[in-house]
């Protein structure tokens, strides 16, 4: 049985790092992996490529501009349930599309409407917040703004917008168009590692650096059950720290930070954000 | 529900004919309406279907409107291409207003004041309060004018060249506009509620205080929630100034008191802006000034309006924030808190 999941990300943001990482992860399970895999898809010479640039601490090939890739994995659950998870990787440069042009592609909406799960990757390196200079001014304590004696000197385009604000949007286009929910939504925050200490979880991460999102996800709840996840794939600087990487070995590279069980937990099962959306199907599998 | 054709949609309206004829009960396109579904024979195939969530589970509830009804669709050129067509995002008009009013119970709100008195820069630090996590108790559900509300936050950015703070000014127009937050309480994050802000020009005010029989043109006038007369805070720091100031709040507040138009039953808000000024610029004496000019309106109010409410705001207050504080949290909290009765079905005859 296929289940179809949508990875959306801006360029950068480690979409196709985590599934090279998630291909590796689901033939090399540790104990303690969700899913593992279930034997071997056609097509796989794309994700298979990328995983053995993941391997040698390479930086990762992105997801040509224009190009989507259908990524498809067979898994089974600890349960010995059988899928195959069908995630096609979206270019980043497509994730802007709906809130720039204010369209996106048939195919981009035939997935949305179909797709079992939503996992939406954000970057611990990218700013969500917009910049403002009422709170510059203010934290600077003056001097006051001479009014209207300077005038701008471009007009607003959509672009100038934070991300938070653009992520919301694209939830509230989702709503929209689908006639199924509720939606669940596996936020990844990647590049955990750059990060680390000074967040407890992902969700922290959320509520401090992209406020809006996390009210949202909050107050819609119903309609957006979420979970987040930070998670290395890297596991660090391919500039820096690629002879320790690479002599730790693949596995103990990865680096994930969730509450799947409630309280704040850190392992290395990088399976854990599709285990949640599979987890909420009726698995009639 | 009313049953559909293949291919037209239903509408969840009593009464409404769209599954036969097409035409919508409120005058908008089908798409456009919040109550319109589409022909769920096209929209929802088998595999939907089978995920459809017992009812128990949609319990996030936007008040009087359905527990996960989408967001309307808004109007507004769109890019013509070969993809699907997104809503635009802008700000609304009377007719999509209306369709809000229709599903749900929405705060419809009304800032009224002189050119440059900071009506707008209310609403959009009230939008970048939620940004930040900074309203207090107030969460962000939703908004239908995303981009409206970023175009008119862009003078506040490092994007746009400036080096301080400023808003855009709003243009007179013919056609009101309306800017659109859908905010929750942190203790029941579940119960939505909308909030609809006019965005009308300075000088269309100017207008209403010069020539009698315009607020009866204002046809939106006559459903407002709350109605807010900003008083500049920045006029009241000169002595000359701040009686001129004066005489403009003064002369408005007795338009709306003298007009037939506005709801009795609306609140009415006094609102001082730009306090930090105020006390930093002013001083003790423009402080005071403030303080008895807006008693001076509220009383002026309080002979037609029931319900009657001063603020003293500082939007985007510049160095040590004002005794105070924004005060933003409390003139949205008392926006949300209120809106008119629904009328019974008397005054519905």
């Amino acid at each position: 049985m296929t289940r179809d999941f949508l990875m959306l990300g801006l360029s950068g943001s480690g979409k196709t790092t985590f599934l090279a990482a998630l291909n590796w992860s689901l033939q090399n399970p540790p104990q303690e992996a969700r899913l593992r895999s279930s034997g071997l898809a056609d097509g796989t010479q794309y994700i298979n490529e990328r995983t053995k640039e993941w391997i040698r601490c390479q930086v990762v090939e992105k997801t040509p501009s224009g190009r989507r890739v259908d990524v498809t994995l067979p898994v089974e659950t600890v349960d010995g349930d059988q899928a195959q998870l069908h995630c096609p990787d979206l270019s980043g440069e497509e994730f802007r599309d709906h809130w720039e042009l204010r369209q996106w592609s048939p195919e981009r909406d035939q997935e949305v409407r179909h797709a079992r799960g939503l996992i939406l990757f954000v970057s611990a390196l990218h700013s969500y917040l917009p910049s403002s200079l009422a709170q510059e001014a203010q934290a600077v304590g003056g001097p006051e703004p001479a009014q209207g004696t300077v005038a701008s000197n471009r007009a607003w385009t959509p672009e100038d917008t934070c991300l938070q604000v653009q992520i919301v949007e694209l939830l509230q286009f989702i709503r929209l168009r689908r006639r199924s929910l509720p939606l669940k939504v596996a936020f990844v925050v990647s590049a955990w590692d750059r990060i680390a200490g000074t967040y407890n979880s992902a969700e922290d991460w959320l509520q401090t650096e992209a406020p809006l999102l996390h009210q949202f996800l909050h107050t819609n709840s119903a309609v957006f059950p979420s979970r987040a996840y930070g998670v290395s794939a890297q596991g660090g600087e391919y500039a820096t720290q690629s002879v320790d990487l690479l002599s730790a070995g693949p596995g103990e590279r990865i680096v994930v930070v969730h509450r799947d069980d409630g309280a704040p937990a850190k392992d290395r099962d990088i399976t854990r954000p599709l285990a949640w959306l599979v987890d909420s199907e009726p698995m009639p599998w | 529900m009313n049953g559909s054709q293949r291919g037209v949609g239903s509408c969840s309206q009593v009464g409404c004919p769209v599954a036969e004829t097409g035409e919508c009960l409120n005058g908008l396109e089908p798409s456009k309406c919040p109550n319109f579904s589409p022909d769920p024979s096209e929209e929802r195939d088998k595999d939907t279907q089978a995920t459809m969530l017992p009812s128990e589970e949609q319990d996030d509830v936007t008040e009087s409107s359905t527990p996960s009804e989408p967001l309307p669709v808004t109007s507004g050129a769109r890019r013509k291409g070969i993809g699907v067509d997104l809503p635009s995002g802008e700000a609304l008009v009377l007719a999509e207003v209306a369709s809000i009013r229709a599903a749900s119970l929405p705060r419809l709100v009304v800032i009224t004041g002189p050119p440059s008195a900071g009506k707008t820069t209310i609403v959009i630090s009230i939008y970048e309060a939620l940004q930040f996590g900074e309203l207090d108790e107030h969460l962000f559900c939703a908004s239908v004018t995303l981009p409206a509300l970023e175009l008119r936050c862009f003078l506040n950015r490092p994007e746009s060249g400036l080096e301080f703070p400023d808003t855009a000014h709003t243009q007179p127009s013919n056609e009101p506009r309306f800017l659109h937050l859908r905010t929750a309480l942190s203790e029941n994050p579940k119960v939505h509620t909308d909030v609809l802000f006019g965005d009308i020009s300075g000088e269309d005010f100017e207008d209403i205080r010069n020539n009698s029989g315009v607020i009866e043109r204002m046809e939106y006038l006559g459903i407002v929630d709350h109605l807010a007369v900003v008083v500049d805070g920045a006029a009241l720091c000169a002595p000359g100034e701040r009686d001129v100031a004066a005489m403009d709040s003064l002369q408005l507040v007795a338009r709306f008191s003298a007009s037939g138009h506005l709801p009795e039953d609306c609140e009415f808000h006094i609102v001082t802006s730009k306090m930090d000024l105020v006390e930093h610029r002013g001083g003790e004496d423009a402080v005071a000034f403030a303080r008895a000019l807006s008693a001076r309106l509220v009383a002026a109010a309080e002979k037609k309006f029931a319900r009657v409410k001063e603020h003293f705001v500082a939007a985007r207050p510049v160095g040590p924030p004002p005794t105070d504080g924004k005060q933003l949290h409390s003139l949205y909290s008392s926006w949300v808190a209120y809106c008119r009765p629904l009328p019974g079905p008397e005054a519905s005859e």
